[in-house]
């Protein structure tokens, strides 16, 4: 029996560098960044004074604001939560999805599922200071009063995939994928795998995460993983420069409606690209650092390209995990050479986090879409600060600048790795 | 057909699998009074457990939170810590795939590295420079690393050297049959040869006892782990396994409360699953009871029990089965609780007191479960 080909017919983000696909593609290939000094809250005091922000979320309207209205009255339309909301709501109705139904994408709900990247949600350090400030050991007396009503709910991981289940109208298998920087990447291979097994016809897949926050931002600092370069916060994110010193904390959404191919020609849906494999592995290594020898994430790679019926010689592009700290460039860069050997030193590859930051949770989705965008435009989108090349990173990582690719790019690898050790690799072709 | 090969358990019922089913089949009850204080309420805790005694790296130990620690016990039970070199199978082919429920930051982790960053002008304040030049020194940097989801999973897939696929899916008693479907579906796709599949969670600290009361969940807060090792050929079988979202349900509906629990569609998953699996009926079934109270919240009844017990009441032959409840006896275990059933329900099997079963599990976010288990001889 031949093999189910999913194919990609929605697409949606919010990231720092736009509302919308659209907005956000253009700012990676015009290497804009979206890294400034953290406005939501008072930073001066912090190691690290900036973030990729979203100034500000894209007003929802008719019954998606009026849904958004009915949870932030119960309390339970947390940032991260109103993010996936306006990601999935552009993905769903540009497959033909509309508020509270499946419209022209016309499946019965039981057959459609939602596979979400998203990690717990995100303490207010404040409220921590308050409650540890306050605590006596063993009483729920005194903690009581602080606690908000509806807080557990919000913290849940799966709480926006049930907040999207229900806004979509959706019944069918949801899973929640919390691998950190990985969830996202491993929900959408969750959601290829459910497809192709028949399971379900539709499933929305993508991911959201929200960092912008005191205690998030204290807690990767006392870590020592961030960039300090508070002096210049669009050039701190630097992927495979020799001179980069962290990774820069991000926010953002991605989503994606993927479905058969035959199903979506049926129906006379716009194909926007095909999802043609996905690879996940484990490192077994450390907790927060990459293997030096980037095996782990070859093993992915490796996968995915298996899983796609691919050779390395197909790929034209790796949307690199790229997050600008010593450890991972180099263990990265090992990696693509031990999946694609020779062919390595012949294919592009960028970091999109050197100007949207790290988004985390929805690195993964908000990357697979930026790769799905460039293998449509033909055009290599740059990894932005990359002037003083690390003798370690010696693959072309299309340093500043766009680079228009005549006849098409081929195959893109989307690479996503977590803390933990995860790793997840997608395999993406233009229609 | 996919099958348990092996299994693992750390619950308030017994360390390891064998303590567990004899308690279990002994009719015990393993929920106490809370050891801290008696003002908070019973809970579930594992019995003997000594993390740096009993597991492979003492010195990990300090790196990890209580979930991970107990997952690490019952994954090393399911699997040996040789489990790749046992298996003749290199370690990309072995899968890891869990649930853990959402780890809060424990209180008494942070507790130092406020007080230490007290604003001297407003002791009852947070001073932000404080805390970078005197709290910092008061904590454990590595400490949040243990409250993200997947680090429990990433513990066991160290301890064992897995390196296949590898998801953490969720953090509620569904969550746990989630991670399952993946792995059946994974081996089933050749995707990996075996994986290990886990659920583990620690509900008795004082953040998440007081979710569970303010949830009104009336079964008491517990801990514990599960763990299995599948492979395509086992004496318990995997026969179906699946997944459904209770109907859409906004804002004013708790999923705490199980308002949003669908008899309908759970009675339609379930007889689908008994289809798939080839059975006319089940002899056992683990059962998704959470016993709430009636009335508990001011719109709502046991609304979760009621639609288990109407969609089970659907089943072929039901009157012959037997229908058990865990949360009763163990405590509400949270993202431990669906492989816990699972493993229970395979050690009835393995006993001969069973020859097939139905494991259901649903999650307060309206995720829903279940697995329908059958003997090698069936």
């Amino acid at each position: 029996m031949s093999r189910r080909e999913i194919v990609i017919t929605g697409i949606g983000c919010v990231t720092p560098l736009g509302g919308d696909p659209d907005a956000t593609w253009a700012g990676l290939a015009a290497g804009r960044s979206g890294v400034r000094t953290i406005e939501p809250f008072d930073a001066s005091g912090f190691p690290t004074t900036f973030a990729g922000q979203i100034d500000a979320i894209p007003a929802l309207d008719g019954p998606w604001e009026a849904a958004r209205q009915r949870w932030a009255d119960a309390d339970l339309m947390d940032r991260k939560t109103h993010l996936a909301l306006v990601a999935a709501r552009q993905a769903w109705e540009q497959a033909g999805g509309v508020h509270g139904g499946l419209g022209a994408i016309d499946a019965p709900s039981r057959r459609v599922a939602v596979c979400l990247g998203s990690e717990g949600g995100r303490r207010l350090l404040e409220e921590m200071a308050s409650r540890a400030l306050t605590y006596d050991g063993a009483s729920l007396d005194a903690l009581l009063p602080s606690l908000p009503p509806g807080e557990w709910a919000r913290l849940r991981a799966s709480h926006p995939t049930r907040v999207l289940a229900t806004e979509l109208g959706i019944t069918g298998p949801t899973r929640t994928v919390c691998t950190a920087c990985t969830s996202s990447g491993g929900s959408i291979a969750e959601a290829l795998y459910l497809l192709r097994r028949g399971v379900v016809d539709v499933a929305l897949a993508g991911g959201t995460d929200t960092l912008v926050e005191a205690f998030m931002v204290s807690g990767f600092s006392l870590l020592g993983a961030l960039s300090e370069n508070n002096e210049s916060p669009a050039e701190a994110s630097r992927p495979f420069d020799l001179t980069r010193d962290g990774f820069v904390l991000g926010e953002g959404a991605g989503m994606l409606v993927l479905e058969t191919r035959e199903r979506a020609l049926a129906r006379g849906a716009r194909i926007l690209g095909r999802l043609r494999g996905a690879g996940l592995s484990n490192n077994a290594f450390r907790i927060t650092d990459s293997p030096p020898d980037g095996e782990g994430p070859a093993i992915a790679m490796r996968a995915a390209l298996e899983d796609a019926g691919a050779a390395p010689e197909d790929v034209g592009y790796v949307n690199a995990h790229g997050t600008s700290t010593q450890m991972n460039d180099v263990s990265e860069t090992r990696g693509i050479r031990r999946a694609l050997g020779a062919h390595a030193d012949r294919v592009a590859v960028s970091s999109s986090k050197s100007m949207m930051g790290h988004l985390v949770a929805a690195c993964g989705a908000v990357e697979a879409i930026v790769t799905l965008m460039a293998l449509r435009h033909a055009v290599l989108p740059p990894t932005q600060n990359l002037r003083t090349p690390d003798p370690e990173c010696d693959l072309d990582y299309v340093p500043l600048e766009a680079r228009n690719v005549r006849g098409g790019i081929g195959l893109g690898l989307s690479n996503a790795f977590g803390f933990g050790g995860s790793n997840a690799t997608l395999v993406l072709e233009a229609p | 057909m996919t099958g348990i090969l092996g299994a693992g358990l750390a619950t308030p019922l017994g360390l390891g699998r064998a303590a567990t089913l004899a308690a279990w089949d002994g009719d015990a009850i393993a929920i106490a009074p809370h050891p801290a204080s008696d003002a908070l309420p019973s809970v579930a805790q594992v019995p003997g457990f000594r993390p740096r005694k009993q597991l492979p790296d003492r010195k990990a130990v300090k790196l990890m939170s209580r979930e991970a620690q107990l997952l690490v016990y019952a994954a090393v039970e399911a699997c040996g810590t040789d489990v790749a070199e046992r298996l003749g199978v290199p370690p990309e082919q072995i899968g890891a795939f869990a649930a853990a429920g959402y780890e809060v930051t424990p209180l008494d982790e942070v507790v130092d590295m406020f007080d230490a960053s007290r604003d001297p002008d407003a002791p009852a304040r947070l001073s932000l420079p404080r805390l970078f030049a005197e709290g910092r020194h008061a904590y454990n940097p590595l400490s949040p690393l243990k409250t993200l989801p997947n680090m429990a999973l990433f513990h066991a897939a160290l301890s064992l050297g897995l390196r296949g696929p590898h998801l953490a899916i969720g953090s509620s008693p569904a969550a746990g049959l989630a991670a399952l479907s993946g792995a059946v579906d994974a081996i089933g796709d050749g995707t990996c040869s075996h994986a290990l599949v886990g659920g583990t969670d620690a509900q008795t600290e004082l953040f998440r006892i007081h979710y569970l009361h303010e949830a009104g969940v009336d079964a008491a807060p517990g801990e514990g782990a599960a763990a299995l090792l599948l492979a395509a050929d086992a004496p318990v079988r995997v026969a179906a396994v699946g997944l459904a979202q209770e109907p859409p349900a906004g804002p004013e509906v708790r999923g705490d409360y199980g308002e949003g629990a669908s008899a309908a569609l759970r009675g339609a998953l379930y007889r689908r699953l008994l289809d798939e699996a080839g059975l006319d009926r089940v002899d056992l079934v683990h059962g998704d009871f959470w016993g709430m109270p009636t009335g508990a919240h001011p719109g709502g009844a046991n609304v979760r029990d009621a639609a288990e017990r109407s969609a089970l009441a659907t089943l072929p032959g039901v009157v012959d089965t037997r229908i058990v409840a865990t949360r009763p006896r163990l405590g509400h275990l949270g993202a431990a609780h669906g492989l816990v059933d699972v493993v229970l329900a395979a050690g009835a099997i393995e006993a001969g007191r069973a020859s097939s079963a139905l494991v259901t599990a649903g999650g307060s976010a309206g995720d829903l479960g279940a697995v329908v288990l059958v003997g090698a001889s069936s």
